[in-house]
């Protein structure tokens, strides 16, 4: 009995001399930084990017000026109410602070929401790309990217980068910290992707995954001939 | 403490954790045969408690740190693996308080052992779900979505790793040292005559 009681404070003295171990270990050697985050609170690229030549400066967040009704939020893509709707026309600004609009032109656009940190838009990235290198993108179609959700506290921070990174081809205009243009156009989860005709009128809205042969589909379904 | 400091700390005490609960499972396992394995079981009954206390409440520290201090938001799942963890390290402090510690104990387990299985399963659906993440959906929500992965420390020690790592000391450490009822009966009334 008195071998046990022995036996068992041996085993309580070696538990806490083993947690007091690895509490004085990480204390001494810190964080060490080997984790695989990309924490990188406070950073504040955007006061540090040079201005441009409209006056705006550069940055992973940009003002966004959305003129005209905004969108619902979407829910069920096949009763979409906000179809045949015209969406609002957003102002607003590229990283680097080049102005970007994204109103109608005449021609039919796809705007794509995306967030950095989001999985979901990492695959979806490459997909549109290779439909675009597949020449099967529809010609007449315009595509925008927008940045939306951004956070400095996520994955693949800064969004700036991580576009070139993703090797993303066409233009991007950066959110505004609220996500003023996602809200403006109902994005209600990402990547959210919006078709829109050359009047501005929303032809179809839809978000997450989907492959070419779906985004095929997608805008043969809702695209004028 | 900075936030790299108590992602190593909060790793390696659930690696530590997990692993010492392991070498216990283990014992129990093959007491049958080895005699010291058992005696080793029969020397750990006594701090099994303590420690099974130790490990929730080590959890629910660290979670409200990530999230109060680290501003990790916490994420749907994340939430569902609290409401198992937080519970279970006042059950086991009550259990912890009590005078009778046999009988505390085999009590304690049979509220605490569900509860740390469900949350055990919770978690590792997480964990997978971090490694797969169109499992669940093929949409980033626009809040917090579960597939978040805050940190990776060792290539693979996440948040629900964690968790997962607290929920499985937990049922180890209580089921490898729950007492039998004959035992508890005579505890009980050695108590009584007392």
């Amino acid at each position: 009995m008195t071998a046990q009681k022995n036996q068992t404070k041996f085993i309580a003295i070696g538990v806490a001399a083993a947690i007091a171990a690895i509490i004085a270990v990480v204390l001494v050697v810190g964080g060490g930084g080997s984790s695989s985050s990309t924490t990188t609170i406070g950073d504040t690229s955007e006061t540090s990017q040079p201005t441009n030549n409209s006056g705006v400066g550069a940055g992973e967040f940009q003002t966004v000026e959305a003129t005209g009704e905004i969108l619902s939020a979407l829910e069920d893509p096949n009763n979409d109410p906000a179809r045949g709707a015209v969406a609002p026309v957003l102002k607003g600004f590229a990283f680097d602070g080049t102005p970007l609009t994204i109103a109608p032109t005449g021609k039919p656009k796809m705007v794509v929401f995306l967030a950095h940190w989001c999985s979901h838009c990492n695959a979806e990235v490459p997909r549109l790309i290779e439909w675009k290198n597949s020449g099967t993108m529809p010609a007449d179609m315009g595509v925008i990217g927008v940045s939306t959700g951004a956070r400095n506290d996520a994955p693949n921070w800064p969004p700036s980068q991580w576009v070139v990174d993703k090797g993303w081809p066409w233009p991007v205009m950066a959110d505004s910290e609220d996500q003023g243009a996602a809200l403006a156009f109902g994005v209600s989860g990402y990547p959210g992707l919006l078709l829109l005709d050359g009047d501005g009128k929303v032809l179809a809205r839809r978000s997450g995954e989907a492959s070419i042969e779906e985004l095929k589909a997608w805008t043969q379904e809702f695209l004028p001939l | 403490m900075n936030t790299d400091t108590m992602q190593l700390l909060s790793a390696l005490l659930a690696l530590f954790a997990v692993g010492g609960s392991l070498v216990l499972l283990v014992a129990r396992l093959t007491s049958r045969r080895f005699a010291a394995a058992s005696n080793f079981v029969d020397a750990f009954r006594p701090v099994a408690l303590p420690l099974a206390f130790m490990v929730p409440a080590f959890a629910m520290f660290g979670s409200l740190w990530f999230s109060e201090v680290a501003n990790y938001n916490p994420c749907k799942l994340c939430w569902y693996q609290r409401t198992c963890m937080y519970p279970l390290a006042v059950i086991l402090l009550v259990a912890l308080v009590r005078k009778n510690k046999v009988v505390a104990r085999q009590e304690v387990t049979l509220y605490a052992v569900p509860l740390a299985v469900v949350g055990s399963v919770i978690s590792l659906y997480h964990y997978l779900l971090e490694w797969n993440p169109t499992w669940e959906t093929n949409v980033c929500a626009i809040d917090v979505p579960c597939t978040t992965i805050w940190f990776r420390r060792f290539g693979f020690v996440s948040l629900p790793f964690m968790a997962l790592c607290g929920f499985v000391s937990v049922v180890i450490l209580l089921c490898t040292t729950y007492t039998k009822k004959s035992e508890v009966k005579e505890t009980a009334q050695h108590m009584e005559k007392l």
